[in-house]
């Protein structure tokens, strides 16, 4: 299999005299994504003969019990049913401890036969402390280094809080060697507690507010896994001497801020982990660099990005794109922004309104609630993000959608407030 | 540092000349818009922080700034009285003039000046390919006995459909250029060359000039295709008036393909007496010199110096008033008597 990467930059290289901020907006996009823009980057290739490990994480504490047990043990069982018999593949069934429910095997007939033997079994019952759960897989995933690792953590309560320092020490340990995708069954976990988890294991947290929906939600997160072709593949990018990088953020499909997951490689070169990548993916990157100023007239390359793998032990560097700055003193080029830089500005301000307007409304302040939850409206109406609409209808009664005139709901399903709360950060793309 | 090969002063890194003596420092021997060499920069250290480490874009791996390459400043002297020099300037990032300046064994002189629009997309490759394209098309029609202004309307139609090809980048506007063209032949009389005077066949888009200097006969050849002129030329507006609006400099005509069928390049034809002098260059130079006279003192400089020194010391000139614009100089000096205009 090749996976072929295009880069592209979109920013608006003029500043004003004096500046030294730079913004610039990266899209990345495998195989036929591509933006298809002038400009881009030839594609170069990367072929994977990888393995794949797919591991199965599922909370069997006490409050799982009746139907979402039920529901997550048949979503799981479909789950072995749909692996492609040259993946491996561990269940793990977690509870105030860790089982290894089926150990690291081939996915193989007879070992699936075992595996969903072994799940009939499976009762809900004890605490929650899911740092030995992740120990336990992180075993597993150790005995195949090198492979394609993926995981899926299925639970519905909170960590128990006699364990958040074995948990933070566990995600230390579990980081860079396998990805998590995180889901939250019901209403009684924790938001800010999956997305933690999610976000050092370079996954996605969502809610599945009704147990029936376990196993749809389960076969789409098997097949955006069982897609991926190379994995550890970072972004790399190289700024020059003086420069910082204000933030670098992953903007599309979700935002997600991985500036604090910064690598130094040299003292101008940072590598930020993007995990693994399938065919037909793409993703964007915001980054802000802050330089040392230039004269008008000046040009400078301002920052340098590209992926970076390793195969067989060499380091290749694809998908290379420059970001520039150029001083100007003329004031209708400096102040043009950049249309795919303002919009994903806009997205992230609509994530960071929305998640204070939720907060602020917990708290009973229903006013700064509204004007916040306002200005979410608004922007999601310009940036055309229906599906932020939707969740935002849910909460607040609008009116007008184009002047964020709007009513908070008193009267809420706690499903969907958590459901606005995970999803906020999924972001629409510009309309080219 | 940067030392002067004349005087042995110790120059900023940033001196594109020498602050004592003036001579040009570090000169790279550029040909315009030879497309197949990469570009290459003019020094050989970063001029922000002295790394060698430099990218042949001219971008320094160190402190990321760019350095002057060979299509930011580049020179021809096709003889000592024929020479073209285009320069960055100051203020702007990169040179989008270019000049393409050909002499024909028939003795006959071409001279092409384009200037990119800024505001457009990829301006540098449009005066290239403009100015490359227009020179090429004027010899083949001169060496096929095309009249002169037969010529420059082809040629100009030719960089029209060049230009108009190129593909602006991102969402930026197409690319486009400036143009003026300038053909100097002998004045042939019953079978002899008129040793006395020399004509000049011109074409425009635009508001890159032509000038004549020469002893009590200083002229502009030239007349922008500008909204100043315009308002001026149908009378709706005074010159003082016109010039004082925002958009008195802003061109009406040009090459690209945004240009519409109305902009038609205006073709000129003056017989002129010999000795003088042919300046044809872009408003980087002539917007420090608006007057005739003035252009021609800041090409005078220094007294007996051969042509290139004073097409650099030009340069020089216009980046001492700021250097707000790229600026490109073709001159060409006719004598008297010489059988062949340009002669050796
Ligand atoms: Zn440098």
């Amino acid at each position: 299999m090749t996976t072929q990467f295009n880069a592209q930059v979109y920013q608006n290289a003029y500043l004003p005299e004096g500046s030294q901020e730079v913004n610039a907006i990266m899209t990345i996009a495998t195989d036929n994504e591509s933006s298809g823009e002038s400009g881009g980057n030839a594609p170069i290739g990367a072929t994977s003969g990888a393995a794949r490990v797919f591991g199965i994480i599922c909370d069997t504490s006490g409050s799982m019990e009746g139907e979402k047990i039920r529901s997550a043990k048949q979503a799981i069982a479909k789950l072995i049913e749909l692996l492609p018999t040259d993946v491996y593949f561990f269940i793990v069934t977690g509870s105030s401890t860790a089982q290894l429910l089926s150990p690291l095997s081939l996915a193989t007939v007879s070992a699936k036969q075992q595996a969903l033997e072994a799940l009939r079994g499976v009762t809900a019952n004890r605490s929650t402390t899911i740092s030995t759960w992740l120990r336990l897989a992180l075993q597993q995933f150790q005995q195949m280094p090198g492979a394609i690792a993926q995981a899926l953590l299925l639970t519905d309560g909170q960590n128990d809080s006699s364990d958040t320092n074995a948990l933070n020490q566990a995600l230390n340990a579990c980081e860079g060697q396998f990805q998590c995708d995180c889901r939250g069954v019901g209403t009684e976990w924790r938001v800010a507690q999956l997305q933690t988890i999610a976000h050092k294991l370079l996954g996605t947290a969502d809610i599945i507010p009704e147990a029936a929906a376990i196993e749809a939600d389960f076969r789409a997160i098997l097949g955006q896994a069982m897609s991926k072709q190379i994995s550890d593949i970072a972004l790399r990018l190289w700024t020059p001497q003086g420069a910082k990088v204000m933030f670098c953020k992953q903007v599309s499909p979700a935002i997600v801020d991985v500036t604090n997951k910064a690598k130094a490689v040299s003292a101008q070169i940072t590598d930020y982990p993007t995990g693994s990548w399938g065919n037909q993916e793409s993703r964007d990157y915001h980054f802000c660099i802050r330089v040392n100023a230039g004269n008008v007239g000046d040009e400078m390359l301002a920052g340098r990005a590209s992926l970076v793998y390793s195969q067989n032990g060499v380091e290749t560097k694809v998908a290379e794109t420059r970001i520039l700055a150029i001083w100007t003193d003329d004031e209708v080029r400096s102040a043009k922004i950049d249309r795919t830089v303002a919009h994903y500005t806009g997205q992230a301000e609509l994530a960071q309104v929305i998640q204070e307007g939720m907060e602020e409304r917990a708290k009973g302040n229903f006013e700064q609630a509204t004007a916040k939850l306002s200005r979410a409206v608004q922007l999601s109406a310009e940036s055309g993000n229906e599906a932020t609409m939707k969740l935002l209808r849910k909460v607040v009664e609008v009116e007008d959608e184009a002047t964020g005139t709007i009513r908070i709901k008193r009267d809420v399903r706690k499903e969907d407030e958590m459901a606005l709360e995970t999803r906020s950060t999924k972001t629409t793309r510009i309309k080219r | 540092m940067n030392h002067c090969p004349a005087c042995h002063e110790e120059n900023d890194l940033a001196a594109r000349f020498c602050e004592s003596c003036g001579t040009a420092l570090a000169i790279p021997e550029g040909v315009a818009g030879n497309d197949s060499n990469l570009p290459q920069t003019v020094f050989p250290n970063c001029q922000k922080c002295d790394s060698t480490d430099l990218e042949p874009d001219g971008f320094c791996n160190q402190c990321g700034f760019r350095n002057p390459t060979k299509r930011d400043r580049f020179e021809q002297i096709i003889n000592p009285n024929f020479v073209a020099i285009s320069d960055r300037g100051i203020k702007h990032s990169q040179n989008e003039d270019c000049f393409a300046i050909q002499q024909l064994s028939d003795g006959r002189a071409v001279l092409v000046v384009c200037d990119g629009v800024s505001s457009s997309s990829n301006p540098g490759i449009a005066s290239q390919q403009a100015s490359q394209t227009a020179c090429r098309s004027i010899q083949r029609s001169l060496e096929a006995d095309v009249e002169p202004s037969q010529a420059l309307l082809e040629a100009i139609a030719a960089a029209q459909s060049t230009v108009a090809k190129l593909v602006p980048s991102g969402h930026g506007e197409a690319p486009s250029t400036t143009i003026v063209a300038a053909i100097v032949s002998p004045i042939v009389e019953s079978g002899v060359e008129s040793p006395a005077m020399t004509q000049i066949t011109l074409g425009w888009l635009g508001d890159s000039r032509a000038y004549w200097f020469a002893p009590e006969a200083s002229q502009q050849l030239t007349q922008d295709h500008s909204w100043c002129e315009e308002m001026v030329a149908t009378g709706q507006m005074s010159r003082e008036e016109a010039e004082r609006s925002l958009q008195a400099h802003a061109i009406t005509r040009w090459l690209g393909a945004d240009a519409d069928g109305e902009m038609e390049p205006t073709i000129a034809q003056i017989n002129l007496p010999l000795p003088g002098r042919l300046l044809l260059c872009s408003d980087g130079l002539w917007n420090y010199a608006s007057e005739v006279s003035q252009l021609q003192k800041s090409l005078q400089q220094p007294e007996g110096a051969d042509l290139i020194t004073i097409a650099r010391k030009g340069v020089e000139f216009a980046l001492r008033c700021g250097g707000q614009d790229n600026i490109t100089i073709a001159l060409l000096d006719l004598k008297e008597s010489p059988p062949n205009s340009g002669g050796t």
